[in-house]
């Protein structure tokens, strides 16, 4: 009897004391992240998952923990890795959720905008007592404008302004979207204009030069014929005019692409600052 | 008695868990580092491998830590680590000669053939297997270093007869025969060729393409210096321009084809290089698995 009952006092202080020692942990890590050591933090978070211990409290902590030391040390795959691998040990929907939140983020961040649309829709059919409709909806938004879907974008925001009593007017935004030239049109102006590609690109420098060049390689071809050195006047004449014209209608392309790839960046840039400004002055 | 027990044991538990971050008991450590390593968190299994003091451990925990480390190195392809932390570990421990082995692997590839070679040899073998598998290691290594005679002296103890070394032997065997059969390019052959052709010293290189690329440029300006000269004459400034520029193409052209023998020499030599490490590897993965 009285083994028996020093066998369940040893018992129950093992139990105490693994508690106890997470609980140290967590205080610990939290220490740490105050001081701004998030590998170190990260690590005793850690420890908290490995001990396996049988406190949800412990193990919610311990993930939402180190998704904020790694969002912190900006790894946002890693966040995203972390979180499809200890996902299942969250016992609680609410904090099942918040980690939800913490992936859409790093999804975002990390440039995976289809996953991040993915997991909105995912968190919005999982959890709809807990999630946060305006911050998905305002991801939801954010991760089409970067995919340039903007007529889907401006759809989402209407009703997203309408749901809230908001003026729709406000989406009005997107008749700026910018005119993206056309890669085809550059191609065939640089071909049958020399420089045309170029202008059309928004280079009139670049333009100029190109056709200069390739003028200087006609004109000299023909003086050359003129005074019969037609080799010259082949190799030297045609092979200026030949490989700056092919080259020029690549390079116009490659220009058209940089000047589209600059406005979207841009135009997303004014939506975000718009739409977050617009979110955080209805919070 | 008992009651004495209970009270020091729960004493020793309280004790243990005041002091933080030394509750885990060093077997645990080198779990909990695997279990790390498990989930990817490389940068963090690290972090805690590199943390462990080994000051306080004893011969057999430090043996542990270093296979640990210089295993985790090694898997990570930080080879000079690796090398450091595997020869570290003690030939008491049951790792030591799986970490002598690789631990000269690691050296082979890193073609400090030399040490790789003296490491090899002082690993202490004792059965027929482990006796085989040294010597097709440092047949490997004699290979390694296109040295015939060495790898025909280990060849010796090849029996061709275990699953785990018998293709990895047949292939060593091929790679020597092949190798010395192999007439590697001349550079010179190669310079005349492209001088009296130009181009045709790199097709000799075994680079058809090149050959074209350097042919039609050197042609070009010839036709171009041929002509000036036919029309104006040696007082012809279009000759001077084209002739210069013929020049230089045809002696870079000339200077190219003896690089490419060189760098094709080279990459025939480092595809064999490759082809050797990777079956000299095969064999130590499968028995130290």
């Amino acid at each position: 009897m009285k083994i028996k009952f020093y066998l369940t006092c040893i018992f129950l202080s093992v139990i105490f004391l693994t508690n106890l020692r997470g609980q140290d942990w967590i205080n610990t890590a939290k220490g740490k992240e105050k001081e701004g050591k998030y590998q170190e933090a990260a690590i005793l978070y850690e420890r908290v998952l490995f001990l396996n211990t049988d406190s949800s409290n412990f193990v919610n902590i311990a993930i939402t923990g180190e998704i904020h030391c790694l969002k912190k040390e900006k790894k946002f795959p890693e966040v995203i890795n972390f979180i499809k691998k200890n996902l299942q040990l969250v016992s609680s929907d609410s904090v099942k959720y918040r980690v939800y939140e913490q992936w859409i983020t790093c999804a975002y961040l990390s440039e995976q905008l289809n996953e991040a649309l993915s997991i909105i829709e995912q968190s919005q059919l999982l959890f709809p007592q807990y999630c946060n409709k305006q911050w998905l909806t305002y991801f939801k938004i954010l991760c089409l404008n970067e995919l340039n879907d903007w007529s889907a974008a401006r759809d989402i925001y209407k009703s997203w302004l309408l749901g809230y009593g908001m003026d729709t007017t406000l989406a009005d935004i997107y008749n700026l979207v910018p005119t993206l030239k056309s890669e085809d049109k550059a191609s065939w102006l640089s071909t049958f204009i020399p420089g045309g590609g170029q202008l059309y690109a928004g280079k009139p420098i670049e333009a100029l030069t190109s056709f200069f060049i390739q003028g200087l390689g006609i004109y000299y071809g023909i003086k050359c014929v003129e005074t019969q050195y037609y080799l010259s006047a082949w190799l030297v004449g045609a092979g200026v005019f030949g490989s700056f014209h092919f080259g020029g209608v690549r390079r116009s392309v490659e220009l058209v692409k940089e000047y589209n790839r600059k406005k979207t960046i841009a135009f997303n840039e004014i939506l975000r600052e718009k739409i977050t400004g617009q979110l955080q002055s209805h919070l | 008695m008992i009651k004495k027990f209970f009270f020091i044991f729960i004493f020793y538990l309280f004790w243990v868990s005041s002091s933080n971050g030394q509750f885990f008991s060093f077997s645990k450590e080198i779990k909990f580092v695997k279990y790390l390593q498990d989930n990817e968190q490389f940068d963090l299994a690290n972090a805690v491998l590199n943390n462990i003091d080994s000051l306080y451990l004893n011969t057999s925990q430090k043996d542990s830590l270093f296979f640990e480390k210089g295993w985790f190195a090694y898997v990570q392809k930080r080879i000079d680590t690796a090398i450091y932390y595997l020869q570290k570990v003690s030939i008491s421990d049951s790792r030591f000669l799986k970490s002598s082995f690789f631990a000269q692997y690691c050296n082979a590839y890193l073609k400090q053939y030399e040490e790789s070679e003296i490491g090899f040899k002082k690993i202490p073998v004792q059965d027929s297997l482990e006796i085989e598998l040294k010597s097709f290691e440092l047949a490997g290594l004699a290979l390694l270093q296109k040295n015939e005679h060495i790898y025909k002296d280990y060849q010796k103890y090849f029996r061709y007869k275990h699953y785990m070394l018998v293709n990895e032997e047949l292939a060593f065997d091929k790679y020597n025969n092949e190798r010395m059969a192999l007439k590697f390019r001349s550079p010179v052959v190669a310079g005349i060729l492209s001088a009296v052709i130009p181009g045709l010293g790199k097709v000799y290189a075994g680079k058809k393409k090149q050959g074209l690329g350097a042919f039609f440029p050197v042609l070009s300006s010839a036709l171009l210096t041929w002509e000036a000269y036919n029309r104006g004459g040696l007082k012809d400034a279009r000759f001077w321009i084209f002739g210069t520029i013929f020049t230089t193409f045809y002696i870079g052209n000339i200077w190219g084809s003896i690089s490419a023998v060189s760098i094709k020499n080279q990459e025939i030599n480092r595809s064999y290089e490759n082809k050797i490490l990777f079956n000299m590897h095969i064999p130590l993965r499968n028995f130290f698995n």
